[in-house]
């Protein structure tokens, strides 16, 4: 099919294979004159322009010349980008162009013009091998080797062949450098330019060919083509010189002379060669057909072609020069550009003639056939393809074993890892998963963090969801450990007074700590009143061992209670009977505990008030209490007030993002189990979104401890810089698995994944492991799925793994029964939307013949054979399901301690120790983790009951402000205490709790 | 680690032009100069033959599976301008439909994401691009893109149907997708083509290549943020266009450059994983690292290698 024409009459080359894009270049043909008659001379470069629909081709440079060409040769060139365009003139010389300057249209585009021959040069040729080798035949038997980088010397390839006749044409072999091929009108000769002399002369002694053209054979070194242009013998004879006495074969089709011919580079099977019969044949030359396999043949209009060339760079376009004045280009392939009227011969006379108006047809199409045997170049030899699953399907040429027989036709399906890592861990997390060896590799992931701090963390506070006492050991993790903290106040309630400067530093940064955790904003008064109910709850299993020691520890409380009423004898006790004293008197003296209460704030007497509230019964206290906390906004007031009415939320919607950590220990210390997921949520969530988030990462923390694997997946998210990244993901999984498991452990069931950034990252994962090959594996991540898009890859791997297995099973998507052109859907089927199927899958449904079964292919919704187990993870901790914590009715806290925590000189004095519940101001020191992850966690020996500790904190501050809040702590203290003696049956440490009222505490530190 | 898990021999009397496993992985389709198509049954590391399919009147060049929502389906085409699509009835494979409206070689076939139904694109070597649809009903709707590459088209491949940005969606609101795919072609160019009102029209040109575009893909967008194709060429290139969805231009990023003509390239089904075959039997695997430099991680020799980053050579 014709594809780009240019009008000129006229030689031309293409440019060499390495340019791009690709120039056609031509230069007016000696000898022939076009329908202008005119005799001017030019060499043209026209740009081949296939982008453009149209057969023009874009000329792009023209000088203009001397002589008239009878053959043009373009060869690539060292230090040029173009190369050299060289053409044999018909008064002898070779012109020699620089193809760059010509590009860029520069006036001193000849380089050199070498004149030796005599006559016409109508026979050039460069060496494939050295391109800067040109040799030239010419008149006379004149044939020289030019070095076109010193051109002054040209070489003879050894004597001149006798009788001298004109030269046709020159040819170096393909594979061997050193060997050129040349025709004479009567003979051909094949010279050696090592040995400088003609090695072989071909002459056939049958037929008396004229030899115009000599090609050499692509591949094969021995063999060449000889055309001849004699109409008596219009063949083309192929010879191997191995075997020179005569023609392998003769190709035989053209009825007049044979004027030119091209074996291909790219495709050894295919030769073109043009006739004075005006018809263009490609040849099979290596065929065994008798007088040779003409492959194809092109149609053309035109007239006699003298010259046919193969585009070197793009082997399924060729062209034609012909006399006719035209060089076409053909597509060898069809494909094409619609044929244009071409008037030029009857515009050059001035016009179109009269009442002959050129006849339009634009978009005729020329219909034709492609080569019958496809080229080499479009026979795909290799491929490699990737399939699902992570697999490989490759095939390529075979060596044969054997060269008499065809080579293995082999495909192979081969499995590719590339993230070797991933599946190795995948393979560990899963067996852990299934051994339920959940603790271990929680250790062994936190000892492998490396230098990863926070993941060390996760992974710790991740195995203490496998362990007795979870919250007590988050606390531990945070550093707040129990039995250190006993110890050291221990410790320091012993060497008080040595030690209390040092130790001071402490109590200010703990007071420090405790400041900031408020956020300016008042209180909410209904939290107050609302909350009475609730007290702390350690989750523990100490309480009964504890209260075993209860008579121990009452006899403390005996103690106390009695030095303190010694204390009061001691000092008279003067009534005071003026002003507002004597008010407060009067309404003490009369048992008006309210009207008392509100002098006493009225007087700004905060302990006072209190204490008398608490004789005034528990509203009043309350109310008291209300007071007092409006009144008193300090810091560690409000800490307290929420520690007293159990407003944890209070805590973790106000406090300092900087003291998150103290918050979560609130939390985990004194939350009830039904708001403590919710409370570490709200905490978690804070820390996400607050100071643009560069708390963030802490957040996950408290989805740990609050088991909400959605939102730890939501906050990796949030965190992880690339979240394909399949280590990445392969971190992520891993976290989200122990830790669905934990809540497992915990409840009996795990929560059900439904949709969400969730699944999708368990999809992904999954998607990881299948491209991995791990298809079993990734198939675990996704039971128990109800979203649509997991059903899709379950389903998938499913069939992966075995087809058998899901004969029959509706797939999760709707299935299309396609019909052949022109079948009508059977009758039955009729219920069917012929419409819905053009905008979205699925919709359509029908029984496949294989799986008739009614509704076996019908439009599955996407899941519809998933359970779905509506859960949250934010009752993770539920006391109903939970066996970790005793679960009681009012769901209290476990006060315990025992004498040593509790020495009983510690109240008879004000030496109250200086707990130490922030051994370590930094967020998170790994040194202190260590230290926490080596301990075997043995059940605490002694529990120092938190308000304890808070009473003991504001008395050391030794503030007389702070008093009322030792009152309201020590208050809290009692109840619990209180609750668990109620529980243990024990009726008289219960009546000595009454007796021991925390007031006297405060007498104790007004005493100090 | 690549590791042959099943060696297939073929049997085909000549030169393999395509292979490809089906959506499950289980059956593999092959297709050769010999004129036919071969199915063999791999699941479970077998190599049964399932079936042998003639009607070609010359080499099958590419095979394209369809999604199983249409059922066992499988498109071929072919030196002899023909596109068959074969489908399984009742365990028996046959000719569902044939389209021979191809004035030359049909060199790729490609089926549409299943989201907009059975449809597939067909590139020849009289360089036009058809797209055949079908509703299922027995009503085949061919289209036919001319001239869509100048001296012929040698590859198609689909866009995934869930679009990496918004850029695409013109109107805003607009769920439907437009449809695209990207094709490459003798004119040494890669176009990519968007459905508009029906019609198909030329959305890009990107020139790159300076030789016959043998192979284009199209990336999946799992995981990706941006759209991403491969191209190769009979330049011994092969070029990464990527299309970060803001800008609207397609960035250009040569692979490599081989030292043979690449006639194929594949994505991953992860999309993250490119495989290169090239004209001296070398399949190589191509992974871009966290700098955005594509790096070799291994050379595939008869389905075997290693896995591990090292520089592209060249």
């Amino acid at each position: 099919m014709r594809v780009k024409e240019i009008d000129r009459t006229a030689n031309m080359a293409w440019s060499p294979e390495n340019k791009f894009p690709i120039y056609v270049a031509t230069g007016t043909a000696a000898q022939q004159l076009d329908a202008t008659f005119s005799t001017s001379s030019a060499i043209e470069l026209y740009s081949l322009g296939l982008d453009e629909a149209t057969l023009d081709m874009p000329l792009v440079a023209s000088i203009t010349s001397d002589a008239r060409f009878h053959k043009i040769v373009w060869g690539k060139m060292k230090d040029t980008e173009s190369g050299y365009i060289i053409g044999g003139s018909e008064n002898g010389s070779i012109h020699v162009y620089s193809a760059d300057k010509l590009l860029e249209k520069s006036s001193d585009c000849l380089i050199t013009e070498l004149k030796r021959h005599v006559g016409a040069v109508k026979a050039l040729d460069l060496n494939p091998f050295q391109s800067n080798l040109l040799a030239s035949g010419a008149g006379d038997s004149e044939i020289y080797i030019w070095d076109l980088l010193k051109t002054d010397s040209p070489m003879t390839p050894g004597q001149k062949s006798q009788p001298p006749e004109e030269l046709a044409c020159v040819a170096w072999n393909k594979q061997v450098q050193h060997i050129l091929g040349s025709t004479f009108g009567s003979r051909s000769v094949v010279w050696d330019l090592r040995k400088n002399e003609p090695i072989i002369k071909i002459s056939d002694s049958m037929s008396r060919i004229k030899a115009k053209l000599l090609a050499w054979h692509p591949e094969v070194a021995t063999q060449l083509c000889l055309s001849s242009e004699d109409d008596h013998t219009p063949v083309i004879q192929v010879w191997d010189l191995r075997y020179a006495t005569s023609p392998l074969k003769v190709l035989e089709s053209h009825t007049k002379g044979v004027l030119s011919m091209d074996w291909c580079q790219r495709d050894p099977d295919l030769l073109l060669s043009c006739g004075k019969d005006s018809r263009i044949l490609c040849w099979n030359p290596n065929s065994n057909a008798p007088n040779g396999e003409v492959v194809y043949e092109l149609n053309t209009n035109n007239q006699w072609c003298f010259d046919i060339q193969w585009c070197p760079r793009s082997p399924s376009i060729m062209s034609t020069a012909s006399f006719d004045g035209h060089i076409t280009l053909y597509s060898l392939m069809g494909g094409g550009h619609p044929i244009q009227p071409n008037n030029k011969v009857a515009e050059s006379f001035g016009g179109a003639p009269v009442g002959s108006a050129p006849v339009q047809v634009p978009y005729e199409q020329e219909k034709v056939l492609p080569l019958q045997k496809p080229p080499k170049w479009i026979r795909k030899p290799v491929g490699a393809s990737f399939s699902f699953g992570g697999k490989l399907v490759t095939f390529g040429v075979e060596a044969s074993p054997n060269p008499q027989q065809p080579p293995a036709r082999i495909v192979r399906i081969s499995q590719v890892v590339t993230e070797t890592d991933l599946v190795v861990r995948s393979n560990a997390l899963e067996q852990a998963l299934n051994g339920g060896q959940f603790a271990e590799f929680c250790a062994m992931k936190a000892a492998n963090s490396g230098n990863d701090v926070m993941q060390e963390n996760i992974w710790n506070f991740m195995r203490v969801n496998f362990e007795n006492e979870p919250r007590m050991k988050f606390l531990q993790l945070l550093g707040y450990d129990q039995n250190e903290l006993a110890r050291k106040v221990n410790e320091y309630t012993g060497t008080e007074v040595a030690a209390s400067s040092g130790r001071g530093v402490d109590a200010q940064e703990l007071a420090q700590k405790m400041s900031l955790l408020n956020t300016g904003s008042i209180m909410k008064a209904d939290r107050l009143t609302a909350s009475g109910q609730a007290s702390p709850n350690v989750g523990s299993k100490t309480p009964i061992e504890m209260l075993d020691n209860l008579p121990d520890g009452s006899a403390a409380f005996d103690e106390i209670g009695s030095q303190s009423k010694l204390s009061g004898v001691q000092t008279p006790l003067v009534i005071p009977t003026d002003n507002a004293d004597g008010l407060m008197t009067q309404a003490l003296l009369t048992g008006n505990f309210e009207a008392a209460v509100e002098m006493c704030l009225s007087e700004d007497k905060m302990a006072e008030a209190i204490l008398l509230a608490i004789a005034g019964g528990p509203e009043l206290l309350i109310r008291t209490q209300k007071k007092y906390f409006q009144k008193n906004k300090s810091t560690l007031g409000r800490l307290i007030s929420s520690v007293v009415t159990h407003d944890w939320a209070h805590i973790v919607e106000n406090c300092d993002l900087d003291n998150w950590k103290e918050a979560l220990a609130v939390v985990l210390t004194y939350a009830l189990p039904e708001e403590f997921s919710a409370l570490c949520d709200t905490l978690a969530t804070r820390l996400e979104t607050e100071r643009d988030g560069a708390l963030s990462l802490n957040a996950s923390l408290c989805y740990v401890c609050s088991g909400n694997v959605e939102k730890l997946v939501e906050n990796w998210v949030k965190n992880t810089e690339d979240t394909t990244q399949p280590l990445a993901l392969q971190d992520l999984v891993e976290k989200v698995m122990v830790l669905r498991k934990a809540v497992e452990v915990s409840r009996g069931t795990a929560p059900a994944v439904s949709g969400g950034a969730l699944a999708d990252k368990l999809s992904q994962y999954a998607g990881l492991l299948a491209a991995q090959g791990s298809l079993s594996t990734a198939l675990t991540y996704l039971n128990n799925s109800s979203d649509h898009n997991l059903a899709l890859l379950q389903d998938r791997l499913r069939r992966a793994i075995d087809p058998a297995s899901a004969r029959g099973v509706a797939p999760p998507f709707g299935v299309v029964n396609v019909l052949p052109e022109g079948v009508r859907q059977p009758q039955q089927q009729q219920q069917q939307q012929p419409s819905a199927l053009s905008s979205r899958p699925g919709m359509r449904s029908s029984a496949t013949a294989k799986t008739a079964a009614p509704g076996g292919y019908q439009n599955v919704s996407g899941g519809g054979n998933f359970q779905t187990t509506p859960t949250s993870a934010a009752n993770y901790y539920s006391p109903s399901v939970s066996n970790k914590y005793p679960s009681y009715p009012q769901a209290p806290s476990i006060p315990t301690y025992d004498n040593s925590g509790y020495p009983s000189q510690g109240y008879s004095q004000p030496s109250y120790s200086q707990p130490q519940p922030y051994p370590q101001p930094g967020i998170y020191s790994p040194n202190n983790y260590q230290a926490s992850v080596s301990s075997s966690f043995e059940p605490p020996a002694q529990h120092v009951q938190p308000h304890e500790r808070c009473v003991d904190a504001c008395s050391r501050s030794a503030d007389a402000s702070a008093t009322p809040d030792v009152i309201l702590s020590g208050q809290a203290c009692r109840d619990g205490l209180e609750r668990s003696a109620h529980r243990s049956g024990k009726a008289k440490a219960c009546l000595q709790l009454h007796k021991h009222n925390p007031c006297q505490h405060v007498h104790a530190a007004a005493c100090g | 680690m690549v590791s042959v898990i099943n060696s297939v021999d073929t049997a085909h009397e000549d030169m393999i032009h395509d292979a490809q496993l089906d959506y499950y992985g289980t059956k593999l389709a092959t297709c050769s100069s010999d004129r036919s198509i071969k199915l063999f049954d791999v699941s479970s590391g077998q190599q049964t033959l399932i079936t042998h399919l003639w009607g070609h009147e010359g080499p099958v060049w590419q095979l394209a599976w369809a999604h199983p929502m249409f059922g066992n389906m499988l498109a071929s085409c072919g030196y002899d301008r023909k596109v068959i699509i074969w489908k399984e009835t009742n365990g028996t494979w046959a000719k569902l439909y044939e389209y021979a409206q191809h004035d030359s070689s049909v060199n790729s076939v490609s089926f549409a994401p299943h989201e907009y139904g059975l449809m597939l694109a067909c590139g020849s070597s009289d360089g036009s691009i058809s797209i055949i649809s079908s509703t299922g009903d027995g009503s085949w709707d061919p289209k036919k893109i001319t001239n869509a590459h100048t001296m012929g088209c040698n590859a198609v491949s689909w866009a995934p149907a869930t679009a990496p940005n918004a850029l695409f969606d013109q109107q805003s609101g607009q769920q439907q997708m437009a449809k695209r795919f990207v094709s490459g072609g003798c004119d040494f160019l890669v176009k990519i083509w968007v459905e508009d009102n029906g019609q198909w029209i030329e959305e890009q040109k990107l020139e790159g290549h300076s030789d016959w575009v043998r192979d284009v893909a199209w990336a999946p967008s799992i995981g990706l943020a941006k759209s991403i194709l491969a191209s190769c060429s009979q330049d011994c290139r092969v070029i990464i266009w990527s299309n970060d969805g803001v800008s609207g231009e397609w960035d250009r990023k040569t692979l490599n450059k081989f030292d043979d003509v690449v006639w194929h390239v594949s994505w991953s089904t992860t999309g993250n994983i490119l495989a290169v075959s090239g004209g001296d039997n070398k399949v190589t695997l191509w992974k871009e690292s966290l700098e955005g430099q594509w790096v070799c991680i291994s050379e595939v020799n008869k389905g075997q290698g290693q896995i591990g980053d090292r520089p592209a050579s060249g």
